[in-house]
C-alpha cells in the first residue's frame, strides 16, 4: 500500500515546477491517474508534466475552484454563489479556463465555464461570435435563420376557423390547424 | 486587442464548442447555425443534439391538442409552458400553433422534442394503421411509415392503444401498438421502429387487457408510478369526489393538462364549454375553477413537451 503523500509537485506549461496540495491536485483526474498509475509528482525530479493548455495562471485559478470544493459540508447555495462569482471574468480568461480545465478533464469546470461562455454569446450577432472566436466567415450557402413563430390569434379566432365561420378566408397552412379528412 | 479574439484559443477544438453551444436556449440556435461552416455541422452533429437534449429539459412545456368532440374532425396543437398555463389556464390560451406538413393525424405521444402521429384508413375488409413523427421545432416530417394492415374476420373490430417513446438501448424511437381483438379477446403487441421498413409483432398473447369495473363512480383517482422499473411504486396522488369537484361523474371527461408543485390543472367539456379545475394536492382541495365557453364542445389532452433539434427522419 503506498504512503499518500501531502503534496504533489507539478511542471506548468512554461516550465515553472511547483510544489501543490496532494489532495486539491488529485481532484483533476488527470492529475490523479499520474499519481496513482505512474507514481509521478512524489518529488521535483520526477514532477507531473501539465498539458500545454495550463498556464501557471490558470493552475492557480483551478486549484482555486477545488480548494473550495473540497471542503465538505457547504451548502448548494455557499458552491452556487462561489460558482458564479468564479466565472466573473473576461472572456479571454474564461476560454482559456475552459480548455486548461479540459485538459485536466475537470467535468464540473468545464460545465460552470462553458455555461458562462455559453450566456455570453448568446446575444451576439454571428458577426461578433467570428471575431470572439476567430472564426472564418465562411459559409456557402445562406442559412436560413430559424425565428420563432408566435401565432397571437386568440383561441376563439382559432375555433371559429374550425367552425368555418371565416368564410374560409385563412390559409390552413399558415394558422396550423390540422383537419382530419 | 485581446478582446477582439479572446477566444482564438477555443477556435480549434470543437469537441469545447460543442459543450459551449449545448447551454444554449434551443429558441436561439439557429442564429448561430450562421456563424461557420464548421458551426453549421457541430450543430447538426447527432452528438450535439443528444447533448442539448440533456440539458435543455429543464423547462418542459406542454404541448395541447384540441380535438373537436363527436365529428372527431379538427385538431389543432398549442405549446404552453406548465407554469404560463397553471396561473393562467384560460386567458394564456393565445400561444404559438404547431404546424405540421401532414393533413390528417391524431397525436399520440411525444418524446425529446419529437411528437408522434397516429393515420389510419378503414374499409369493410381491413384497416390500415401508419404513423407520421414531426418536430415543430425544426419543421420537419418523417413522411409516413410502413403501414401495419389488420383484417377484419366478421364484423369484429380492434381496441387500440398508442406509445411512443424512446429506447436507450437501442438509440432509437419506437411505437408501440397494443391490439385487443373485440371477439377473440387476444391481445397482439406491435412495435415500429423509426425509419425502420415494417412492424414487428412482439408478443401474442390471451388476454392481456385488465378492466376495472366502475359501477360505482364517486372518486377521481389519479395514481403516479413513482419508479419506472418497479411495478409496486405505484402511489395514490390524489383521490377527491366527483361531488367536490363540482362536475358530474357521467357527463364528464375528466382530464389531467399538468402538474406544477402542488398544484394540478384539470379539464373536463360539457355540451357548449370547457371548465379548467386547479386542484391543490397538499390541502386536497379546489383553488379555481374556470370556464371557457365556446360554441362548440372539444375535448382537450396534453402532452409534456420540449423543443429539441431531434430529427424526426
Amino acid at each position: 500500500m503506498k504512503m499518500m503523500k501531502p503534496y504533489v509537485w507539478l511542471q506548468t506549461s512554461d516550465d515553472s515546477i511547483q510544489q501543490v496540495e496532494q489532495e486539491i491536485a488529485m481532484f483533476c483526474p488527470l492529475i490523479c491517474q499520474e499519481i496513482i498509475q505512474k507514481g509521478m509528482g512524489s518529488s521535483k525530479n520526477c514532477a507531473i508534466c501539465l498539458p500545454q493548455q495550463v498556464s501557471p495562471a490558470m493552475l492557480s485559478l483551478i486549484l482555486d475552484y477545488c480548494r473550495f470544493h473540497q471542503v465538505p459540508g457547504r451548502s448548494n447555495k455557499e458552491r452556487k454563489s462561489y460558482d458564479e462569482k468564479f466565472v466573473r471574468i473576461d472572456t479571454e480568461r474564461l476560454c482559456e479556463l475552459t480548455s486548461a480545465a479540459d485538459s485536466l478533464q475537470l467535468k464540473p469546470l468545464v460545465d460552470l465555464t462553458s455555461r458562462a461562455l455559453a450566456r455570453i454569446i448568446e446575444g451576439k450577432t454571428p458577426e461578433e461570435i467570428r471575431d470572439i472566436f476567430h472564426l472564418p466567415d465562411d459559409l456557402t450557402e445562406n442559412v436560413e435563420v430559424e425565428e420563432e413563430h408566435v401565432d397571437d390569434r386568440s383561441v376563439d379566432d382559432l375555433l371559429s376557423f374550425i367552425n368555418g365561420n371565416d368564410g374560409g378566408k385563412l390559409n390552413i397552412l399558415t394558422i396550423l390547424i390540422f383537419v382530419f379528412t | 486587442m485581446a478582446t477582439v479574439s479572446s477566444g482564438r484559443i477555443l477556435a480549434d477544438h470543437d469537441d469545447l464548442i460543442v459543450e459551449i453551444l449545448s447551454w444554449l436556449p434551443i429558441t436561439s440556435i439557429g442564429r448561430f447555425r450562421c456563424v461557420s461552416n464548421t458551426w453549421k455541422s457541430l450543430i447538426s452533429g447527432s452528438y450535439f443534439v443528444k447533448l442539448h437534449v440533456e440539458r435543455s429539459s429543464r423547462n418542459p412545456q406542454i404541448v395541447l391538442m384540441l380535438r373537436k368532440e363527436h365529428e372527431k374532425q379538427c385538431f389543432m396543437a398549442l405549446f404552453f409552458s406548465i407554469s404560463s398555463l397553471i396561473e393562467n389556464p384560460v386567458p394564456t390560451f393565445r400561444a404559438s400553433v404547431g404546424h405540421s406538413p401532414i393533413s390528417s393525424r391524431i397525436l399520440f405521444g411525444s418524446c425529446n422534442g419529437l411528437l408522434s402521429i397516429h393515420e389510419s384508413l378503414s374499409t369493410d375488409e381491413y384497416e390500415e394503421h401508419w404513423v407520421d413523427f414531426w418536430n415543430p421545432l425544426t419543421k420537419t416530417s418523417s413522411g409516413p411509415s410502413p403501414s401495419l394492415r389488420l383484417n377484419y374476420d366478421t364484423d369484429f373490430q380492434y381496441l387500440r392503444n398508442f406509445g411512443f417513446g424512446y429506447d436507450d438501448r437501442s438509440d432509437s424511437y419506437k411505437v408501440v401498438i397494443m391490439l385487443l381483438h373485440t371477439r377473440t379477446l387476444r391481445t397482439s403487441v406491435w412495435v415500429y421502429c423509426m425509419g425502420d421498413e415494417h412492424w414487428n409483432c412482439t408478443l401474442t398473447n390471451g388476454s392481456a387487457f385488465h378492466t376495472i369495473d366502475s359501477n360505482e363512480k364517486t372518486d377521481f383517482v389519479v395514481l403516479v408510478l413513482k419508479d419506472i422499473q418497479d411495478e409496486t411504486s405505484w402511489t395514490q396522488l390524489v383521490r377527491v369526489s366527483y361531488n367536490r369537484l363540482q362536475i358530474n361523474e357521467y357527463s364528464s371527461n375528466l382530464r389531467i393538462l399538468c402538474m406544477s408543485g402542488d398544484l394540478l390543472l384539470l379539464t373536463y367539456s360539457k355540451m357548449g364549454y370547457c371548465e379548467f379545475i386547479i386542484f391543490n394536492l397538499k390541502d386536497n382541495k379546489v383553488e379555481s375553477i374556470e370556464g371557457l365557453f365556446q360554441p362548440i364542445v372539444f375535448t382537450m389532452f396534453s402532452f409534456p413537451y420540449a423543443p429539441t433539434l431531434i430529427s424526426p427522419i
